[in-house]
């Protein structure tokens, strides 16, 4: 069919998307700019797993008609900084915390600048307000400062504690 | 995407799948792109909170000086900075920039210069032409105004952070035919003038109105030689040559100046600045006298000399003056900024350098410091030699940072530098945010 490109995932699995569709990523329509649009081509992308590639490609087709975003608009950014997760978006991005990481990665990674904003703004909603106890907590890391280290840090930061 | 981002990807997911493999996929460290893309949403203190958080979020929320800068440019459009539930209002800000600067973010973010010129060739012989051709720069609140290579130009500040490929606009040319130079430049903030002298006497006065410039502006001759320095608050304005001082006032249709007094002075005249609300005047002369004028009411038109003292017992005179406050000042000479004290008469604070190359070079016999400016908190300075000084105002000793140009170029820019005369720090301008400065082909910025 035409206007289909055919994208490996890191797991050697093929999905086929319409042109159209993934052209929102900056990097796959870079590519298909420097390998031409062959339907016969495949497009690899090494850092994405089949179940996340085909996350992405949801949204992608969710948001196929959006006019597209100039990253240098000052506008835009602006707007950016402001604005909410729309409900669409805030409901597709209500998965486990693994996944919404990994989409984080891929949209970084393919380039695809609002699912990228969208799903940073999410985990910043929900770390938004805690204390490092309850970040670490929610991100599942160890505190891995030295008790020094942790009081100097805790010095450091008391200007923006308190307020 | 360039081939090093992908590398890197590469490596993130393959030491991904090692730590997967040898424990619980809930345990995994998060990445560092993932941390700093997240943040990029978070407040100040919601940043300062994931810095305590653990030994990686605080590198890569520590290093990435461009999250700290979104909160800087908020801060430069609102008065008040919200932080949480509470609003932070100017001196908390100003708390702020301090405890950034603790922090280390006080560092050259950017090694962005745009090098006005591209022609290697003209550049060497142009300046070999125009050494006295003088190049400033004005800092208002949005735009920097400079003169470079004679031609007038605007760049919005904004710009510096977000489009640094972005050219300085071209406000003003001198045309073919004429041989005037710019030779000084100033700017009054409230009455929206820039003031311009040039080396044949004479002045030129422009109306910035905002963002659309509605073009009024005149020339007018004011001294018959070079114009070495001007100075303007609302309406009074103030022009030097080696002999000559100038005190006038914008007329009230704002055509013409008016001319209020009018000195031939023995002495070599070198620079005169008013004070921030446009009471008084400074002007330093030769060996080290300074003279201050009071041009207090805007009706009358009497100026007053108060007095002339001599601050300096040698030979040597001074080279910048700015008002530091109503009635303080700050001098530059050789190696060391100096605040006087206007009232007492006496030298209030010394802040001082060393010459940073030893005195048998070529570079430590022409380091001299050419340009100042301060904050409530710092003072910098600018050298021949290209090198940027910070003080901590709390401590004249020495300085706490320093920067030199040079070490910044790429080696086709050194190229263009081999000349000291084109590595001179000819102004520098210092707010809350950055500083910015200029050397005759280059615009620097440090954000602070």
């Amino acid at each position: 069919m035409p206007g289909l490109v055919t994208l490996v995932s890191q797991d050697n699995q093929k999905i086929e998307v319409e042109l159209n569709v993934i052209r929102q990523s900056k990097v796959i329509s870079g590519m298909l700019q420097d390998l031409g649009e062959d339907e016969d081509t495949e497009y690899p992308i090494p850092n994405v797993s089949h179940a996340i590639l085909k996350k992405i490609i949801e949204w992608c087709e969710e948001h196929k008609d959006d006019a597209p975003i100039d990253d240098e608009d000052p506008n835009y950014q602006e707007k950016k900084r402001t604005q909410e997760v729309p409900r669409w978006d805030a409901e597709f991005l209500k998965v486990d915390q693994g996944t919404l990481f990994e989409i984080i990665l891929a949209a970084n990674y393919l380039d695809i600048g609002r699912l990228l904003d969208f799903a940073c703004m999410t985990v910043a909603d929900q770390i938004r307000g805690k204390t490092p106890e309850e970040i670490r907590k929610h991100f599942n890391i160890k505190n891995d400062f030295t008790e020094e280290e942790m009081e100097q840090i805790k010095k450091e930061n008391e200007w923006c504690e308190g307020n | 995407m360039n081939a090093e981002t992908l590398e890197f990807f590469k490596e993130i997911s393959d030491s991904r799948a090692k730590r997967a493999k040898k424990r619980p996929r809930a345990e995994e460290v998060v990445p560092d792109v993932l941390v700093h893309n997240v943040a990029r949403y978070l407040g100040v203190e919601d940043l300062g909170r994931m810095m305590q958080v653990s030994q990686q979020f605080n590198r890569v929320i520590r290093n990435s000086s461009d999250l700290w800068n979104r909160h800087y440019e908020e801060m430069s459009i609102e008065a008040i900075l919200p932080i949480g539930k509470t609003r932070v209002r100017g001196y908390e800000r100003l708390r702020l920039a301090h405890a950034w600067a603790k922090k280390g973010f006080l560092r050259q973010r950017n090694k962005f210069r745009l090098v006005i010129d591209k022609k290697a060739k003209d550049q060497n012989s142009e300046s070999h032409n125009s050494n006295s051709s003088a190049i400033s720069l004005i800092n208002t609140k949005h735009l920097l105004i400079m003169v470079m290579n004679n031609k007038l130009y605007e760049y919005p500040k904004a710009h510096l952070r977000e489009h640094t490929s972005f050219q300085p606009k071209l406000i003003a040319q001198i045309g073919k035919g004429f041989s005037k130079k710019f030779t000084s430049l100033d700017y009054c903030s409230k009455s929206k003038v820039l003031l311009s002298g040039f080396d044949n006497g004479e002045v030129g006065v422009a109306r910035l109105s905002g963002k659309a410039k509605d073009g009024r502006g005149f020339m007018q001759k004011i001294i018959g030689e070079e114009i070495n320095s001007v100075s303007c608050v609302e309406r009074n304005f103030c022009v030097t040559s080696t002999d000559k001082l100038e005190i006038l006032r914008l007329n009230e249709k704002g055509d013409w100046l008016d001319r209020l007094l009018s000195l031939d002075n023995q002495m070599r005249i070198k620079k005169g600045k008013f004070s921030p609300d446009g009471k008084k005047l400074a002007v330093t002369l030769a060996e080290g006298y300074l003279a201050f004028y009071d041009v207090e009411s805007a009706n009358s038109s009497k100026v007053d000399l108060l007095k002339q003292v001599r601050m300096l017992t040698n030979a040597h005179s001074f080279g910048e003056v700015e008002f530091f406050s109503d009635h303080e000042i700050l001098t530059t000479r050789h190696n060391t900024v100096r605040l006087y004290d206007t009232r007492s008469k006496e030298l209030a604070q010394k802040y001082e350098t060393q010459n940073p190359y030893e005195s048998r070079t070529a570079a430590g016999k022409v380091f001299e410091l050419t340009s100042m400016s301060s904050t409530n908190f710092g003072l910098m300075a600018g050298s021949t030699t290209g090198d940027v000084f910070l003080w901590d105002l709390r401590n004249p000793r020495s300085h706490i940072r320093k920067w030199n140009i040079a070490n910044e170029l790429s080696n086709e820019r050194r190229r263009l530098h081999t000349q000291f005369s084109n590595l001179v720090i000819t102004s520098i301008e210092m707010d809350v945010f950055g500083a910015y400065f200029i050397s005759p082909y280059s615009l620097n910025w440090i954000d602070i």
